[in-house]
């Protein structure tokens, strides 16, 4: 993968994080309810957060040809 | 228990610190790094986390619910930004030996020694309180431990004061793994371990709590949280509405963003202490792996203390220590006081290190070094006297936040602390982003907008918190200062509805950023900065061909260079320093003169160690630098740039070459598969040709050996001959057809065409060969025209071909032969269909081939050339479309070819 595929996607998930941790976005699980015994927004927060992470994982560990200058 | 214990437990862990920090500086020698290793990368970025996490946000969540988070989930965010953005600045810091945030600043616009002490001066200013919130939690944490609950605050008795050693054992920690020699590595082997380890002590030890709390004391998280939610001030705490504004979440979101990369801390961390850019791929998912385990326990345990302590006087910020003393487990106690206490160490260690770095290098030095006595002092006293400036302001900084803990922190709520020293920190967003990202950028402009910046941040966070501290009148928050109502610190302009550190974040960044852009693009900029700006902001390129060119202009002598760096690094290093980049560069020591690449590559050595703004005065010292004009920092840049495109264009022109190359192997190879196929062709031809030859020979021979033959005999043995001789010229006709379709010879003579005119015409002229055989056609012929233009002559040999090979191949009994047309879309579909005994899928392909008969052994040998169907396959692609067999329904086979209409 070409070294500016990644930067985009990367710069495409922090978009997307910061859309799904603010208002409005966030505004939908701010409610007071329990789900599986959470809160919901305590719940929609580590989800979110999990899913998060792994999308993280998957885009920086994703391999591209060898290429050592960084371009 | 009392206090003696906790501070002796704290000793004993300072000291197992000292025995990590040291093996990892043992295992360095040995040449194992520990720290070459990106799970010590991610884990000493989580440095991010403080006594403030371990022991605040608990005591946050206790009274604003799930609002804390929003501090660990910007963090989050940003890693998402680690690789285009920190990625950058760890690339830049490398090439150019930067080793601080604020050598950064001044190093990208124009090592500007003014910018470097602003930004230095406001770090200290913005941190110190950070730094001394930390000693404070020790002290909290160590008379919670101990029994007592409320540290003493008071100067005079410092010497009874626990804090006082713990804060002299940590100093003596720093100095002795942050300023034990000059070295001219910028890292800090030792101490990233310790910070390393820390980490995970402070993880295990909160993770541990949070299990003890959540299903030791209570019943499992849906417990805590069943009866959270029958208590209705505790409810409350499940939402972010009823507790604080979107806006503020927004603002604390982005805050944390900056403050993951432009804390000084972070910036030492995930900076300066780098050792490999890769290592951030690991660090962009683990780090926040990390943020999200150390927080999933928080706001239970906020509500278990809530539900538990609540009225007992013990305050949410130390519920996390309290809660497993109370139910009565000790150990665990002492593991969450070594977890806090780990994570306020790591803060304290890794901030110092690098406001100290930033204190040393950007004013003590460059002060120290512009007054020229010292320049001439022997050698070994000028390094002695830079290591003991950086020592004197480690034990300053050290100092400092000691002082402002006893004197003025007690005024102040544990969290605005941290989130003030974020908003100061976030201050430095534009110059340095900008700076990286786009040339235009000013150090004037930089200037402008970090002052600004500071400005308004002093006015909306530092003068509300000392006003509610009750150091300065109250009134000023109310009625604005002066009495001046739009110069109100927690409502700007009027503008009210914001937090306090909302409020500052907004109006400080608005005013920083615009100046920042405004001044940037009304001034102009040095010959230095063009050059540093260029380099900066294409780091990538250059960052392999920049010491090609080097912006400097003068006379200097190796000589004086040499001994210069001696200073630092000592005699033999120095020369083996010099000489081993004049190879690798090929730049001739032969002339004492030394060659622009060596001055710029001894000040950027010199940089690493006593910072950007020292190394260039001394180096000034023992070179004559003329001035460099901005045109010629143009033409340097030009020539660089011209070199970069020159290497693209070798580069380019060899993958081409190689794309040329492999075109010419494949085109060989084609044209030997193709000989070899003319050498079969050749072969089968002959072949083809001797079998009739060599019957109408041996019938020749017979009717000639035998006069007295009898006349019926004779004719037999002659028709005999003739059939074999039209055969031969029917295939020498073939064959030199298809050689005049294959070479392109034939020219296609396009007529409009009934074809089903042309096709009954085609069935009428074999209809006597098929009566013959018994063979009935079948004409499913529609009555509606089909004009198609094409060679008749042509397209009529394809039907005869189809069609006598539909005879040929037609069961000696109940032969039926069905032909038709209809139209597909654009295309004309001939099909020609008998019920013989069929062809085997596999041969489909094959069957259109040359002499395919003649090769194949499976097939008895057959009548005709073997040469109909290839020249058929010739004709329908000389016109565009195509030929193909099938399976017929039943039995049989059906031929299909395809004409295009237009």
């Amino acid at each position: 993968m070409p070294d500016s595929a990644k930067k985009l996607r990367f710069a495409f998930l922090a978009i997307l994080l910061l859309l799904v941790f603010s208002y409005p976005l966030i505004s939908i699980a701010d409610k007071q309810q329990l789900i599986w015994g959470f809160p919901l927004l305590y719940a929609y927060i580590f989800l979110v957060w999990i899913i998060a992470i792994f999308l993280l994982f998957l885009t920086a560990e994703k391999r591209g040809p060898k290429k050592n200058n960084g371009q | 228990m009392n206090n003696g214990i906790a501070i002796v437990i704290a000793l004993l862990y300072l000291l197992f610190l000292f025995g990590v920090a040291y093996f990892a500086e043992y295992r360095l020698k040995k040449g194992k790094s520990l720290i070459n290793n990106p799970y010590v990368y991610a884990l000493s970025l989580a440095v991010y986390c403080t006594a403030w996490t371990y022991y605040g946000s608990v005591g946050l969540a206790a009274s604003h619910g799930i609002e804390f988070i929003a501090v660990y989930i910007g963090p989050t965010i940003m890693a998402a930004l680690f690789w285009p953005v920190l990625r950058k600045l760890v690339r830049i810091c490398r090439t150019q030996r930067i080793n601080s945030l604020a050598d950064f600043i001044s190093t990208r616009y124009g090592k500007n020694f003014s910018l470097a002490v602003v930004v230095t001066v406001l770090c200290v200013l913005g941190i110190i309180p950070y730094i001394s919130l930390q000693l404070k939690a020790i002290a909290t944490s160590i008379s919670v431990l101990g029994g007592n609950n409320s540290p003493e605050h008071n100067l005079s008795t410092f010497l009874q004061d626990d804090t006082f050693y713990i804060a002299g054992v940590i100093t003596l920690f720093i100095i002795l793994f942050g300023a034990r020699s000059i070295n001219v590595s910028d890292k800090h082997e030792g101490l990233v371990a310790a910070i390393a380890f820390e980490s995970i002590i402070k993880l295990v030890a909160f993770v541990a709590v949070g299990i003890f709390v959540t299903y030791g004391i209570f019943n499992g998280f849906s417990d805590i949280f069943n009866q959270a939610a029958e208590n209705e001030s505790l409810k409350k705490l499940f939402l972010l509405e009823s507790n604080t504004s979107y806006t503020t979440w927004f603002g604390m979101l982005l805050l944390s963003m900056l403050a993951i990369v432009f804390l000084p801390r972070q910036f030492q961390m995930g900076v300066v202490e780098n050792v490999n850019e890769n290592h951030l791929k690991k660090a962009i998912w683990l780090f926040p792996l990390y943020l999200l385990l150390i927080n999933i326990f928080v706001l239970p345990v906020a509500l278990a203390g809530k539900l538990l302590l609540n009225g007992s006087g013990v305050s949410p910020d130390t519920y996390v220590l309290a809660l497993p003393l109370m139910h009565g487990s000790k150990i665990l106690g002492i593991c969450t006081f070594i977890g806090g206490f780990s994570a306020a160490t790591s803060m304290i260690i890794v901030e110092t290190i690098a406001l100290s770095t930033m204190m040393a290098n950007n004013i003590a030095t460059p002060l120290l070094l512009s007054t020229q006595k010292f320049i001439a002092k022997e050698d070994r006293k000028l390094t002695r006297s830079i290591l003991t400036i950086r020592r004197v302001s480690i034990i300053l900084i050290i100092t400092l936040a000691f002082l402002y803990d006893k004197l003025v922190a007690q005024h102040f709520s544990l969290v605005s602390i941290g989130m003030v020293s974020f908003a100061a920190v976030a201050q430095f967003a534009p110059t340095v982003l900008g700076g990286i990202y786009w040339k235009s950028a000013s150090q004037k402009g930089a200037m402008a907008g970090i002052c600004s910046g500071f400005a308004i941040w002093f006015f909306t966070a530092v003068i509300p918190s000392m006003c509610s501290a009750g150091i300065l009148n109250s009134d000023i928050v109310v009625n604005g200062i002066f009495g001046i109502e739009w110069l109100n610190p927690v409502s700007l302009f009027g503008i009210s509805g914001m937090d306090m550190i909302t409020h500052c974040f907004f109006w400080s960044i608005l005013f920083n950023t615009i100046s920042f852009i405004a001044v940037s693009l009304y001034t102009s900029r040095s010959a230095q900065e063009t050059y540093q700006a260029e380099i900066f902001v294409d780091i990538f390129r250059h960052s392999n061909e920049t010491e090609y060119n080097v912006a400097w202009k003068g006379t200097a002598y190796i000589s004086d260079l040499s001994s210069l760096l001696s200073k630092f690094v000592g005699n033999e290093r120095s020369e083996r320093i010099i000489t081993g980049y004049a190879q690798k560069k090929k730049i001739s020591l032969a002339s004492k003169q030394a060659d622009p690449r060596i001055v710029a590559f001894v000040e950027k050595i010199l940089s690493g160690i006593i910072g950007s703004a020292s190394a260039r005065i001394m180096v000034s010292t023992v070179t004559k630098e003329e001035k460099i004009k901005i045109d010629e920092v143009i033409r340097i840049l030009r020539e660089s740039q011209q070199m970069i495109e020159l290497n693209k264009e070798l580069r380019r022109k060899s993958v081409e070459l190689q794309k040329a190359t492999e075109q010419l192997t494949a085109a060989n190879d084609q044209m030997r598969d193709l000989d070899i196929l003319k050498d079969e062709f050749l072969y089968t031809v002959t072949h083809e040709l001797r079998t009739p030859l060599t019957s109408i020979r041996a019938m020749a021979e017979i009717v000639y050996d035998n006069p007295a033959m009898e006349e019926e005999e004779k004719d037999l043995f002659l028709s005999g001959m003739i059939k074999e001789t039209e055969r031969l010229s029917h295939l020498i006709t073939q064959v030199l057809s298809l050689e005049k379709y294959e070479s392109g010879r034939q020219t296609l003579n396009k007529t409009a065409v009934m074809l089903n005119q042309l096709l009954s015409d085609t069935v009428s002229s074999v209809a006597t060969l098929a009566k013959e055989k018994h063979i009935e056609i079948k004409n499913n012929l529609p009555n509606s025209m089909f004009l198609v233009q094409c060679d008749e002559t042509l397209i009529q040999q394809v039907l005869y071909n189809l069609l006598t090979n539909a005879i040929k191949f037609s069961p000696a009994e109940n032969a039926v032969i069905k032909i038709g047309i209809y139209t597909n879309h654009d295309e004309l579909q001939v099909w020609i269909e008998d019920n013989g005994k069929g062809i085997p899928n596999d041969l489909h392909s094959l069957i259109f081939d040359k002499f395919f008969q003649a090769r194949s052994q499976t097939i008895k040998k057959p009548q005709g050339s073997g040469l109909g169907l290839a020249i058929s396959k010739k004709i329908v692609e000389m016109h565009h479309g195509k030929i193909w067999v099938e399976n017929a329904d039943v039995r049989g086979s059906r031929f299909i070819f395809t004409l295009p209409i237009s």
